[in-house]
Parts: C-alpha cells; sequence; structure tokens
C-alpha cells in the first residue's frame, strides 16, 4: 500500500492554448499523506482548485500524472473516474452540496444509493451522531440551516469510508461560529477515524484546524508549513507576498 | 434591443428548434387546410368552367334549389323543335346523361371511389372534349372513352369493353380515346361517350333527352335569351346559362365538402390549443435560463418595459421564421391530406395547389398571434426579475399560495366547460341558442384549460403516487426523478395537460368508434336476416342495374329478393335520407318498427325515423319535397328507429318521386334447406356477367362497414397525432428547463459518483411520470367525454370502451416519454461536472 493518499507529479494544467493560454498549474508535485489533514493556500489565481479538481478527477492534466493510491488517474475513463470517485474519495463544496428533494438521510447515503449499495449501519450511526445530526435526518436541506447543510455534506463525504476526503473552501458561505464547528469536525475525523482529508482555503483560520499548509503561487508550490497556526500562516503569506 | 433579441435567439438553438418546430405545426395545419380547400374550390370551379364550356345555356327539367343534386326528369325529345324555333337560337343539341358500370377488356370492373363513370352522348356542338385517336362513336355497338381510363383498364382502339346501365351488361368497341384540352380526364371523373341510340338504351330513355344545349345567335345577351327560352317552353322547365350553371354547382359541391374544411379546422383549432400550452412553457424556459442575464440587463438601467418589450421581440423574431417553415410545411400537409382522403376511398379530383395572399396572411397572422399570446405571461414575468437576483444564486421555491389560486380559478373553469359540454350534448337548445356543436366544442375547450390549470393542484400528489414504483424500480435514480417530477408542479401539471389534450381526443375517437362497431354488431345479429347481401364493390358504388335482383329473383335456389334504393327528399325543409323498398325488403332488413306497419308502405305513404316523427301521429299527411318532381303529400304509416334513413317509402313511390333507377343494394333470401355456399354459387354467374358486384355474407357484411370506419378512424388518429408531437416537444421543453435549473444539483451527484448512464436513466423516468401523468388525465377525460357523447346520442348508440386499446394508447404515452428525454437526459448527462459545481 501507498504511503500517501494521493500524489500529483509534475502536475501541469493548461487552459487554453497560444498567446491566451493561462499554465494553470505549472509543475507541481506534492504528496498527501494518509490520517492526515492537509490545507491548500494560495490567492486568487494560484491554481489551488485546479489542483483539487485534478486530484479528485474533476478534471485533466495537460501533463503530469495524479495518483490515487496506487492508480493513475491519468488511465481511467469518465465511467471508471466516477466510479472512483464514488468509492473512494469523499466531497464538501463551497455550496449547493445537497439534493433539495432528498431529506438529511437520503443525502448522506446517496453515494451508496447511487452504487446500489447498504450503509453500514454502525458506521453510519457513528458518522451522524458524531456530526450531531441525529434528530434532523428527516429533514429536507431547506428545513436546515447553513451550518447543519455542510454538516450532512461532510457526513455524505464521510459515510462510504472514502480513502480521502476533498474540501473546497467549506467554511466560505458559514458565519464564524458555524465555520469554527464545521472545521473542528473535520479535525475530528482526521483524529478519530483516521481521515484523510484535503482542503482548498484562502482563510488563514480555516488552515489553522490542519497538520500541513501547502502554499500555491502561480501554479507552483512555494512553500509549505507543519503545525500550523494562524498567526504563522498570516506571517507566512506576508512573507510570501513581499 | 432587437439585435439582442434576434442574437439571444440564435444563441439557444435546442429551444429556437422546439418553439420554432412547435409554431411552424400550428401554423402548417391552419394553412394546409385554406390551401386544401381553396384548391378543392378552385379545381371545381375548373372542372365546371370547363364542363358547361361548349355553350351558353343549358334547358332542364325544373329541380328543386333545396336538392341540386337530384337528377331533373327527362325531356320529351319534341322540344328539342320548340327550342330550336325560338329566336336568338342559333344552334341546340339534345343530350343523354346517366352513370354506367364499365368493366375492361379483361373482364375487370373500373371501380370507383369518389367522381362517378358518366355515360353520355357524344356533343354535336364544339366543346372541351376531343377526339385524341381513332373516331367519335357512329353505331349503336361503339363508345368513345376518356384517355385516362382507356389507360386504367389497358384498353385500345378496337378492344371491346362492357357497359351497364338500367339494362344487361352490353359488349361495345372502343372507337376512339378521348382528351379534354389535352387533359386525359375531367376532375378524375370517367367519362363514356356514346351516340343517342345507344345512350336511350342504356338508360331507358327512347324518344327522351336528358337535357337541351344551346347556342345563341349572339343577338341577344345569354341571360335574355334564357328568359327568352324559359316563357317559350314553360313552367316546368329551366333555362341556365352556362355561367349560372358552373356556379351553380361550384356552390352545391363547396356546400357538400364543406365538412373537411370544418373537420381539418377543427384539428388545427386543437393543434393550435396545445401549441400554445407548449410555446408559453418553452419562453418560461428561456427566462429561468436567463434569470441573470436580465437581472444583469436591469441591474445597468434598462427598464422592465424594455425586458418586457426584449422577450416579446424575441418571440416575435422566432414567430416569423418559424411561421415561414410552417407555411411550406402547410403546403405538403395540404397535398398529403388529399392523399390522405384519397387512400381513404375519397378521391378528389386533380389540380394545382392553390396558396393565396389570404392563406399566406392567416398563416403568420397564426403564427405571430399564437406565439405572442404565448409570450405574453411569461414575458412579463421576465419583466418581474429584479436585479438583485444578478447576485444571487438559486432559485425560489414555488410559492403554496399560487396552487390555492389555481383552485380557485381552474375549479370554476372546469366546472363551466362541464355545464356547457352537458347543455350542449342534454338539452334542446332555442332556435337563437348557438348550435349545439359549438357548445360541446367551447365546453371542451374550456374544460380542457380549466383542467390544465387544476393539473398544476394534483400534481405532486399524482407524482408522488406514479413515482413510487419508479423508485421501487430503479432505486436512487428513480426516487429522484419522482422528487423532481413533484418538485415544481405547475410546470410538471402544463406539461402534462399538453399531452392530455391529444390523448383525450384520440380515446374519445376510439370510444366512438368502438360504441359505433359493437352497436353496428349487436344491430346487423339482430337484423340481418336475409341470407346475402348483393352490393356495388369498390367504396363509391353508386348502384347497380336493376336488372340483376329481377335475373338473381328467377333462380331456382332464391326464396325472395329485396330491392333497395336510395336518395335525398326534403320534410318540412329538411335535407333527409330516404331508403325505398319492396315489402321483402323491409322484411329482410328487419326494422324496429314502434308503431304501424311497414308493409303498408307504397302509394301516397310514408314510414319516418321516430326523431323525424316528433310531433305527428300514424295517418297525419306529411308534406314531402322530391327534387325532380316536386311536392307530394304522403300519409304516415310507420314510426321506426335506429336505421340511417330518415324516411323510408315503397319502391313504386320512389320511381314516381326520382329519375334514378340504381338499386344500391339487393337483399337475398334462399330457399329452405340451401346453404349460403351453395346459395352464392348459384347467384356466382350473375354476379360474374354484371361485374362490380359482390356477394356479402353477414360477416363480409360487418368487415367492409368496420373497413371504412377503420379508414377514417386512421385519417383521424394522423390528424390527432399532430397533437401527440406538439405535446411530445412540450415534455422536450420541460426537461430542458428542468435540466438548465439542477444543473449544479447534476453536478453534485456527478461528483459524488453517478454515472453518466444513472443521470439518463433519471431524467428520463421524470419524463415517463410526467407522460403517463398526461396520459391518464386524457385516458381519464376521454373516457368522460367518451360516454357524455355516447349517451347524448341516445338509444341508437351503445357505450363501449376499448379497453385493451386505451391502455395501448396510455402505454404509448409513457414511451413518448422516454422519446422526450432522449435529447434533455444526453444534455444532462454530458454536463461539464466542473462547470456545474463552479461558484463564480
Amino acid at each position: 500500500m501507498s504511503l500517501h493518499a494521493a500524489r500529483a507529479i509534475g502536475a501541469v494544467k493548461i487552459y487554453g492554448s497560444g498567446p491566451t493560454a493561462v499554465r494553470a498549474l505549472d509543475g507541481v508535485d506534492a504528496e498527501f499523506e494518509r490520517g492526515r489533514f492537509t490545507a491548500i493556500m494560495g490567492p486568487s489565481g494560484s491554481g489551488k482548485s485546479t489542483l483539487l479538481h485534478c486530484l479528485a478527477g474533476l478534471d485533466h492534466l495537460t501533463s503530469g500524472t495524479v495518483m490515487l493510491g496506487d492508480v493513475d488517474l491519468g488511465t481511467l475513463d469518465d465511467r471508471d473516474l466516477t466510479v472512483l470517485r464514488r468509492e473512494r474519495m469523499g466531497f464538501v463544496f463551497q455550496a449547493f452540496n445537497l439534493i433539495p428533494t432528498l431529506d438529511a438521510l437520503e443525502n448522506i447515503v446517496l453515494p451508496l444509493s447511487i452504487a446500489g449499495r447498504a450503509p453500514d449501519s454502525a458506521w453510519l450511526d457513528s458518522v451522524v451522531s458524531a456530526l450531531g445530526l441525529s434528530d434532523r435526518l428527516g429533514h429536507r436541506p431547506s428545513e436546515l440551516s447553513g451550518g447543519q447543510q455542510q454538516r450532512v455534506a461532510v457526513a455524505r463525504a464521510l459515510v462510504s469510508r472514502p480513502e480521502i476526503v476533498f474540501a473546497d473552501e467549506p467554511s466560505g458561505n458559514l458565519d464564524s461560529q458555524s465555520g469554527a464547528q464545521l472545521l473542528e469536525l473535520l479535525r475530528r475525523a482526521v483524529d478519530v477515524f483516521e481521515q484523510t482529508v484535503v482542503m482548498v482555503t484562502h482563510d488563514a483560520t480555516a488552515a489553522s484546524f490542519s497538520d500541513r499548509v501547502v502554499f500555491l503561487g502561480d501554479g507552483r508550490i512555494v512553500d509549505e508549513l507543519r503545525e500550523p497556526t494562524a498567526e504563522r500562516i498570516l506571517d507566512r503569506i506576508k512573507r510570501l507576498e513581499a | 434591443m432587437w439585435r439582442a433579441a434576434l442574437k439571444a435567439a440564435i444563441g439557444h438553438r435546442a429551444r429556437l428548434l422546439i418553439s420554432g418546430l412547435v409554431i411552424a405545426f400550428s401554423v402548417g395545419f391552419v394553412v394546409a387546410t385554406l390551401v386544401f380547400t381553396d384548391t378543392l374550390s378552385r379545381t371545381f370551379e375548373t372542372l365546371f368552367q370547363d364542363t358547361f364550356a361548349g355553350f351558353d345555356i343549358q334547358i332542364r327539367s325544373e329541380v328543386d334549389p333545396e336538392l341540386p343534386f337530384a337528377i331533373p326528369q327527362p325531356l320529351d325529345e319534341d322540344l328539342l323543335d320548340a327550342v330550336i324555333a325560338v329566336d336568338g337560337v342559333a344552334d341546340a343539341q339534345g343530350s343523354v346523361t346517366g352513370f354506367l358500370a364499365l368493366a375492361g377488356p379483361d373482364g375487370t370492373a373500373v371501380e370507383t371511389s369518389g367522381p362517378p363513370i358518366f355515360g353520355l352522348t357524344w356533343p354535336k356542338l364544339p366543346t372541351i372534349a376531343a377526339i385524341r385517336s381513332g373516331a367519335p362513336p357512329a353505331a349503336t355497338s361503339e363508345v368513345a372513352i376518356d384517355a385516362a381510363v382507356a389507360r386504367r383498364m389497358d384498353a385500345a382502339i378496337g378492344d371491346t369493353v362492357t357497359i351497364t346501365g338500367l339494362g344487361g351488361p352490353r359488349e361495345v368497341t372502343v372507337a376512339g380515346i378521348v382528351e379534354f384540352s389535352g387533359a386525359e380526364s375531367v376532375g378524375g371523373t370517367v367519362s363514356v361517350f356514346m351516340n343517342v341510340e345507344l345512350a336511350r338504351q342504356m338508360f331507358d330513355l327512347a324518344g327522351r333527352y336528358s337535357t337541351i344545349e344551346v347556342v345563341g345567335d349572339d343577338s341577344v345577351p345569354a341571360t335574355d335569351l334564357a328568359g327568352r327560352l324559359e316563357a317559350a317552353l314553360g313552367e316546368e322547365f329551366e333555362a341556365i346559362s352556362a355561367e349560372a350553371l358552373a356556379r351553380q354547382q361550384v356552390e352545391a359541391f363547396t356546400e357538400a365538402i364543406s365538412f373537411i374544411r370544418t373537420f381539418v379546422l377543427v384539428f388545427a383549432g386543437v393543434a393550435l390549443f396545445v401549441g400554445t400550452f407548449v410555446i408559453s412553457n418553452i419562453f418560461r424556459v428561456t427566462i429561468a435560463q436567463r434569470t441573470r442575464e436580465l437581472a444583469v440587463l436591469r441591474a445597468i438601467g434598462a427598464t422592465a418595459g424594455q425586458i418586457r418589450n426584449l422577450m416579446l421581440a424575441e418571440a416575435l423574431a422566432i414567430s416569423l421564421i418559424a411561421s415561414s417553415v410552417g407555411l411550406l410545411m402547410g403546403v405538403g400537409l395540404a397535398q398529403l391530406i388529399r392523399l390522405g382522403f384519397g387512400a381513404g376511398g375519397l378521391a378528389l379530383p386533380e389540380g394545382p395547389l392553390r396558396v393565396t395572399p389570404g392563406t399566406l396572411l392567416a398563416g403568420f397572422a397564426t403564427g405571430v398571434g399564437v406565439t405572442t399570446v404565448s409570450a405574453l405571461v411569461p414575458a412579463f414575468k421576465a419583466a418581474a426579475v429584479a436585479p438583485i437576483q444578478a447576485m444571487r444564486e438559486g432559485f425560489a421555491p414555488p410559492a403554496r399560495r399560487q396552487l390555492r389560486v389555481r383552485t380557485l380559478v381552474g375549479g370554476p373553469l372546469t366546472g363551466a366547460g362541464a355545464a356547457l359540454l352537458g347543455v350542449g350534448l342534454f338539452f334542446d337548445l332555442p332556435d337563437w341558442a348557438p348550435s349545439a356543436i359549438w357548445l360541446v366544442g367551447a365546453g371542451a375547450a374550456l374544460m380542457f384549460v380549466g383542467l390544465a390549470v387544476l393539473a398544476a393542484v394534483i400534481a405532486r400528489p399524482v407524482a408522488s403516487v406514479l413515482g413510487r414504483p419508479v423508485s421501487r424500480l430503479s432505486g436512487i435514480t428513480g426516487r429522484l426523478a419522482r422528487g423532481n417530477a413533484m418538485r415544481a408542479p405547475r410546470r410538471t401539471g402544463l406539461t402534462a395537460s399538453a399531452l392530455m389534450v391529444g390523448l383525450a381526443l384520440v380515446s374519445l375517437v376510439s370510444i366512438l368508434a368502438e360504441s359505433a362497431r359493437v352497436t353496428a354488431d349487436q344491430e346487423l345479429t339482430a337484423r340481418f336476416r336475409s341470407d346475402v347481401i348483393l352490393a356495388p364493390s369498390g367504396f363509391g358504388g353508386l348502384g347497380f342495374s336493376p336488372e340483376v335482383a329481377r335475373r338473381v329473383a328467377a333462380l331456382d335456389v332464391v326464396e325472395r329478393v329485396g330491392s333497395q334504393r336510395q336518395g335525398q327528399i326534403l320534410i318540412d325543409g329538411d335535407d333527409t335520407f330516404v331508403g325505398a323498398g319492396t315489402g321483402a325488403t323491409f322484411e329482410l332488413i328487419g326494422y324496429s318498427v314502434l308503431e304501424g306497419d311497414l308493409g303498408l308502405l307504397g302509394g301516397d305513404t310514408v314510414a319516418l325515423r321516430a326523431d323525424r316523427a316528433e310531433g305527428r301521429a300514424l295517418g297525419d299527411m306529411v308534406a314531402v319535397t322530391f327534387g325532380a318532381t316536386g311536392v307530394r303529400p304522403l300519409e304516415l304509416v310507420a314510426i321506426y328507429e335506429d336505421s340511417p334513413a330518415g324516411a323510408l317509402i315503397g319502391m313504386d313511390t320512389y320511381e314516381a318521386g326520382f329519375v334514378e333507377r340504381l338499386d344500391s343494394q339487393v337483399l337475398v333470401e334462399f330457399v329452405d334447406g340451401v346453404g349460403v355456399d351453395q346459395g352464392r354459387a348459384a347467384l356466382e354467374p350473375v354476379v360474374t356477367e354484371f361485374r362490380g358486384i359482390q356477394i356479402q355474407d353477414q360477416e363480409a357484411f360487418r368487415d367492409q362497414a368496420s373497413g371504412a370506419i377503420g379508414t377514417i378512424l386512421n385519417i383521424l388518429y394522423a390528424l390527432l397525432a399532430v397533437s401527440l408531437v406538439i405535446g411530445t416537444l412540450g415534455v422536450v421543453g420541460t426537461l430542458l428547463l428542468s435540466v438548465i435549473e439542477r444543473t449544479r444539483e447534476i453536478g453534485v451527484l456527478r461528483a459524488v459518483g453517478m454515472v453518466r448512464g444513472q443521470v439518463r436513466s433519471m431524467i428520463t423516468w421524470e419524463a415517463v411520470i410526467i407522460a403517463t401523468f398526461g396520459g391518464l388525465l386524457g385516458t381519464g377525460i376521454g373516457l368522460l367525454f367518451g360516454w357524455s357523447v355516447v349517451t347524448a346520442i341516445g338509444d341508437d348508440l351503445r357505450f363501449a370502451a376499448p379497453w385493451p386499446q386505451l391502455v395501448s394508447w396510455l402505454v404509448a404515452t409513457s414511451g413518448l416519454g422516454i422519446l422526450a428525454a432522449i435529447y434533455p437526459a444526453r444534455r444532462g448527462s454530458r454536463l461539464d461536472v466542473l462547470q456545474a459545481i463552479a461558484y463564480e
């Protein structure tokens, strides 16, 4: 078994061609360790979202390789990638995570339903109670608060015990209290369930919940920080901008 | 603004295509109707102008103007001398005309469907008829035939053909082939020319003429000469100018075929009606798709009015293009309708299609009108888009309040429609009221609109119930499909309604047909008392020589023979279909007599169907108008029910009132102990000799009757199919809207692992749920309408529903859902996941 949950090797992504071409990723090499919480930071246009999308198989690299465990994503077609996503990855987006016609429980088990599998009820119970959703399972998304909706999304990401959870600004649309609560839950997922989490954010406080921060600038990795705190992250950002 | 509208229209190809198609269909239908009927009128005009081109005035016995198709009484040949003696007459000819049966050199009878076979004297006065090859018929053993029928029969000069008039069949030689100003036939009719002697023998008119044609010496105008002739000849004769004659015939024929116009216009109306639903829905798609764009326009300073005009301008642009396409479609469709009637046994005369400026105008007016009306509500909704929506994501959930409004609007509308329908169907209306058919039509339309409004109210629960087996069957995709169908009840309701209209009419038609079939079957079993019936083969055959009945009656195996003839008479000014026969005829047909005795018919007596006898008692005198012979008072001797004939008279009464002598049917009863097969074999030689006659037993008779209904049904279904196609396009539009609105949702589903096939299946199931909803509504309404109409018609018709057929229509409608989902499902499954979930 590979030491890393996911890896990018010489990852290059170019949008468009000719003089208007944009190099969103310009040779990124990065590893994401198992059971750890990694944050990807960088200013707008630094390529952090592109990196996440390529790691998750939602976008294709122009050149280079992305590995999920031992699997080279570049060798898979749309169908295999889709199945891979539902079997081995979890997703939490900034917003619009949930299907409005399904209740909370149905949303949580959605990846399993799509695969035609029954959930492991003991695991489902522990995830649901860890996220404090036990009394909300019959509610539709429109009947939940923003924080509750994002917690349902986290539960959905965890329910299939994926090798890796990708989170794209998960607290971006929440007030600071709900945001902190959500990040705390992701932290606990890493600590308690040994879940691997990769999160894109531009918020230093959010990134401070991680084990390691990777800084991106102009499509390259420009720095890295372990055991981060919000102050150290802001400090590092200032240095990078200088 | 206009450039923006045009660019927007071009920018959304799928939507443009769908709304364009729907508009084009609607326009096409209207244009087809107009082109078809205009062409028909023009063809008739040309036909009759040509027919009457050779003379100035025709003289004939007077015919009641209310019965223009009655054959006038023949003229005495001495009248010709009297005509020539009138001052101003340059020349005159006596003509003998009648209907013939014709068989080619190989013995095969010429079967006509529509225009009959005319036997007529070769004109002495110049006409458009000219000998193409050979010579005019000179001897009583010769004829000249038109080039079209010569080709059809594969007959050449010198070949032998068989003609049958009122006597037995007669073999004659083809002396000449005739053309008409170069054309092979006169509007599809078949003409057999002969000399006066032969014609008189064929039509039993010794010493007589059918008509006399006059050419004036140009000393006075034709109308003056006509007046002078009428004065000289006496009251019982008419002198009509060729021009008036042509006009009269055109009017009579146009009126006779006006049902076709009404018929096709009704379907055009249905197509327009359904189209309005669909176009309106598609414009809602536009707004949903462009809420942001519109909000940005508002934010940078466009007024609500400008947005509204932008939307209307776009609608106008689309409608102008689509109407042009619709015009072309309409012309094509007109040709198809003509072919369809031909295939259905009603051949219409040929001629170039006629497209008038009025038709073009009507086509554009329809397209632009329908589109503008449909776009009006969406345009105002677009104008109501707030600038703030440019900054906001997502869509507001539909407000419940509107559903309550819908109940309050839809309920009374449906009720009012039902009331109108009921009044039209079940009540006798006073003279000042609109006719029942209009009430029924307006009632049905109101009910459809009301139900379309109500459909939104019941869409949620119905979709929920219909979706349950679907979600059981296909798991999460079905579960999502069910949720999506329930989510926008107004849209689901509106879309289903468009299909509802088409299916309701299809169901109604099949129920009426089935009821008619079952009723006819039951009556046939009860009534078919003869062993076999002799009937003309071919759909449009007028009848056959009375000689056939005489020969058949002489056969050993035959116990009794009943001839039947038919015609039109006037009773109380109403056109009435009359049947004539002998005592044997009425016994063998087995009418259900309510009062009196059909055995008393003959001489100055008449029997009336119950509805025609209302207010009369046995023994009353009824004033009956015969077209050729005028009014004759007849004593009412019997009242019956359940028959297409409104009146029955004895054969002698018929012969006194009508000039026609052809039998329309001959009923034959064999002597005891002779089986149908044995009897048939004995009849065979007679039938073979006369040709063009078929022997039908009970089963064959039933098959022919249902075959005729089947053809008409197929035309109806083909026309109704158009409204189902439009309804299906509506489903396509709704699904597209559904996909556009749920782009993000589909993105999330794809991201968390839904494969493309599952997305397609989800969208397809949604379509099936909506289509089935529409199908169920339509079938339900169809049953209700069908039952109402059958009940209103009364005792003559028994209600019967063709359940297997109705179920297969319903299943087919659900299948249309699958068809409709193809494109939207493809589009949904191909969504770029990244774009779908992107925030900015």
